[in-house]
């Protein structure tokens, strides 16, 4: 049997315990707001009794364990749709912003630039002999190439923002990777003795949660009480060890441009397998979605350019040219005309010839010479070098190449000439008699010849320049608008625009909605979460009140057995 | 166990809620200030695409009809010329008969030679005629006045053309184009000369060759009438049919505008009793907000 003093031990063990219930109830409720704290509890166990005569006799109550009620399965599913939301989240801002800077449907975007331009062209036909139609040409064709060069400018400028993001994110990384690894030393140490580390675990699961956002990451908790955390196979964290992350840049994501980075694991330089989070966002639309709609828009002018200029080149315009040198210059002005590598031109000429008209300045008389482009394959082909000399050959016209290879025409001195009706396209494709200058969206421009002498703009098919009322080569340039010179012949301009802007509007769409249904299924998860973990100040304040009693029971218990040793000690005397 | 639900629980599902109101309400406020219900590829991909489609489509119809108007003005003032011309020629075959009669002395006959010269370069100078500063009829030679006189004496001998051939066109619809214009020695020295008919008019009175007046003159200027007759109704023809196509045009580009209005306008009935209604959600999500997030049981404990 025990002593009465067994029985204070009693009752002190109950004021002990539940002082401790009280105070980590205190510390529930003081965490209410913080950020992934999970509720704590008091396990009250009673002690192991004492065997006596009469049964086992309690002994009272210890607090065998304070453990936090936390569903280790609910994070790890919290972290995947983090990593889906932020994903979709980047995609979808970044693809909003791609989508602003065409500003369709309106009045200011490409397609109605495109039909002002059109619409200038048969004005033109109209009237070719006015100067001021042909201004206003130039004007809104300047236009339009301004608009193509700002464009692609700004694609590339959203790529470079992504590009930056990242380099800038790979340091907030490391910053938590290198938290990780120093709370994994602290859960360590802490848990060496066999309690569980709570309020570092939470700080944990934060960290975690936050890395989530940023890459898709696996985590696997070891025996000491560590978490390991791997991106794509590579460890970032495993233990107290963090593997530094830094951004390498790789010429061979985009040939034209030299800053585009690769994330990698700094000590061995590999490049990181990343398949979810921010990184996989800004990744996707630096070097796939925004690159598509890039792509589409360079064939678009491209495309533009070419075939505008085909046209314009069969024709003539009110006056003739006393000297011209060819836009484009060859690699290998020895190479044949039709090899498009040793060129180095962006299109290829076919077999054919083309038309040069020599006029004196009276302009009563013209002498026409046929000069025909040998692109056969069989025998010997033209080179630029073989052009300029069948050239040269006509009466008062001499031409050359140019010492930065380039095709150069001049007339004798009181002689101007015209080259037109080209089956060849040789003209249009070394850029002489042309009306746009540059090969895609980010150099178009009108020109600078036909910029400064409007009066070559090129509307007249016919070689005789008193025939000013000729209008037949603008009426054909007018016709490129409906003509389907795009996707292997099946699309016009038009047609290709629309479904570039029609493809872009679909994916944003996606993007945006699946980033709503993705946040809706993260917040579902947080809120599950925090249905097991979070702390209920109703609950707290019933457990308060409870351990309250709790305590005041045991409080009266021990005065009852102070009491009776009292009598004890000063009765039985 | 049942759901609990804790501060954090009620504050997030309440901050979401009124922040989903929030967005709700922003999105028809800006249909509201923009008038439109697309305002972005993403808001409508087929809408939008079908939307940039109209635009063009009304550019073209628009460009079309411009073009047709052009064609219109120098068809309408070839026309007017010629009726001058041929209110002339009426005037000079008129004259040519009296010319031929029998009775008339050679003093007469040569008041009537001088007032068929006065038609001649009254006629020289309409068929010289420019509209907007190029020449109607000189072909393709738009800048080449197309009529030149041969001056003998102060009198016009001969007259050549200088004008070409060829014809200039317009576009009116995709693949259709109409020839604005006639080159004048189709209209004037096709199958007749009509001016070297007025020469030799003058002359023959002149000579008093009444003879050649009534049994060759007469049959020269009934073709040179006939074929100035062909050409005023050819262009007749000619804007009769651009008419024909700019009003089709025109009922083309009211229905593409009231389509593009369909495809691309917000219903602004519907918006703004839609505004007053995601108004009305917003502010119950914030008044439930406000009384959800309050009590807690610590309100009640002493």
């Amino acid at each position: 049997m025990g002593s009465l003093f067994s029985s204070l031990d009693i009752a002190v063990s109950g004021l002990l315990a539940h002082q401790a219930a009280i105070q980590v109830t205190g510390h529930n409720i003081a965490n209410v707001d913080t950020d992934g704290y999970s509720r704590q509890r008091a396990e009250l166990v009673s002690q192991v009794p004492q065997i006596t005569p009469y049964g086992p006799l309690g002994r009272g109550v210890t607090v065998a364990d304070i453990f936090r009620i936390r569903n280790r399965f609910l994070d790890n599913v919290f972290q995947n749709e983090t990593e889906n939301f932020l994903e979709l989240s980047v995609e979808r801002d970044f693809l909003l912003r791609i989508q602003d800077i065409f500003q369709e449907p309106g009045e200011i975007g490409l397609s109605a630039l495109m039909d002002e331009f059109f619409s200038s062209v048969q004005a033109l036909a109209n009237y070719p002999e006015q100067l001021p139609l042909r201004a206003s040409l130039i004007a809104s064709a300047s236009v339009l190439a301004e608009s193509f060069n700002d464009v692609d400018s700004r694609l590339q400028q959203i790529r470079t923002d992504a590009n930056n993001e990242i380099i800038m994110r790979v340091s907030e990384v490391n910053s938590l990777t290198e938290q990780l690894a120093e709370l994994n030393r602290s859960i360590i140490r802490a848990e060496a003795d066999g309690t569980v580390a709570n309020d570092f675990r939470d700080q944990r699961t934060v960290l975690l949660d936050e890395l989530a956002e940023l890459v898709d990451i696996y985590t696997v908790e070891m025996s000491n009480g560590s978490v390991s955390v791997l991106v794509g196979g590579d460890v970032l964290v495993e233990g107290t060890y963090w593997s530094e992350l830094a951004t390498q840049v790789n010429p061979a994501l985009d040939p034209d441009r030299g800053d585009l980075v690769d994330i990698v694991t700094a000590s061995s330089g590999r490049v990181l397998n990343i398949s979810g989070g921010r990184f996989r966002g800004l990744l996707d639309i630096r070097d796939v979605y925004a690159p598509e709609v890039a792509t589409r828009v360079n064939d678009l002018a491209t495309t533009l350019i070419f075939e505008f200029n085909r046209i314009h080149s069969q024709g003539s315009g009110l006056t003739g040219f006393t000297s011209l040198t060819s836009d484009n210059a060859v690699l290998d002005p020895l190479a044949d005309l039709d090899d498009s590598v040793a060129t180095g031109l962006t299109f290829t000429p076919t077999d054919g010839s083309f038309e040069i008209d020599v006029m004196d300045s009276f302009g009563t008389s013209w002498t026409m010479t046929v000069i025909t482009v040998d692109l056969d394959g069989v025998g010997v082909d033209d080179s630029l070098t073989d052009l300029a000399a069948n050239i040269d050959a006509v009466a008062n016209i001499s031409a050359s190449v140019s010492a930065d290879n380039r095709l150069v025409i001049t007339a004798d001195p009181t002689y101007s000439f015209t080259l037109s009706h080209d089956t060849s396209n040789v003209l249009a494709v070394v850029g002489s008699n042309t009306f746009f200058s540059g090969s895609d969206a980010s150099d178009m421009v009108v020109n600078p010849v036909i910029v400064n002498d409007p009066t070559l703009i090129a509307a007249s098919l016919s070689q005789n320049p008193l025939n000013t009322g000729d209008n037949r080569n603008a009426l054909a340039m007018a016709a490129l608008q409906e003509t389907a010179v795009l996707d292997s012949g099946t699309s016009t301009l038009n047609d290709y625009y629309e479904q570039t802007i029609g493809n872009l509007g679909t994916t944003t769409r996606r993007a945006s909605d699946e980033a709503i249904i993705a946040e809706s299924f993260r917040r579902n998860i947080d809120r599950r979460r925090e249905e097991v973990a979070g702390v209920s100040l109703d609950e707290e304040a019933a457990n308060l009140t409870r351990f309250q009693r709790g305590y005041q029971a045991s409080a009266r218990v021990f005065s009852v057995i102070d009491e009776l040793l009292d009598t004890l000690v000063n009765g039985l005397i | 166990m049942g759901v609990r639900i804790t501060p954090q629980i009620l504050v997030d599902s309440v901050l979401a809620d009124i922040r989903g109101a929030h967005g709700r309400l922003a999105e028809t406020q800006r249909m509201l200030a923009t008038g439109r219900r697309i305002n972005a590829p993403s808001d409508d991909p087929v809408g939008a695409t079908r939307a940039i489609g109209i635009r063009t489509s009304i550019a073209n119809v628009n460009q079309f009809l411009e073009n047709i108007r052009e064609a219109d003005t120098f068809a309408g003032e070839s026309e007017t010329t010629l009726r001058a011309i041929i209110d002339n020629i009426h005037r000079a075959r008129e004259l040519t008969v009296r010319g031929a009669t029998g009775t008339l002395d050679q003093q007469q006959r040569d008041a009537i030679a001088l007032e068929i010269n006065e038609i001649l370069e009254a006629i020289v100078d309409l068929a010289n005629t420019k509209s907007n500063s190029r020449y109607l009829f000189s072909g393709t030679r738009t800048r080449v006045t197309p009529f030149v006189s041969t001056i003998v004496g102060g009198e016009i001998t001969a007259v050549s053309y200088a004008g070409n051939s060829s014809s200039f066109s317009a576009i009116v619809s995709p693949g259709v184009t109409v020839e604005m214009n006639l080159p004048g020695d189709q209209v004037f020295q096709n199958f007749q000369d009509t001016f070297q008919a007025l020469i030799d008019i003058r002359d023959d009175l002149r000579a008093s060759d009444t003879d050649s007046l009534s049994n060759v003159r007469l049959g020269e200027i009934d073709d040179a009438m006939t074929a100035l007759l062909d050409a005023t109704a050819l262009f007749g023809a000619k804007m009769n049919r651009l008419d024909l196509i700019g009003q089709r045009l025109e009922d083309q580009s009211l229905s593409l505008t009231t389509l593009l209005s369909e495809t691309e306008e917000a219903d602004f009935m519907e918006a703004i009793v839609q505004l007053e209604s995601q108004e009305s959600a917003l502010q119950a999500a914030l008044h439930a907000g406000a009384r959800v997030l309050q009590p807690s049981l610590l309100d009640y404990i002493a």
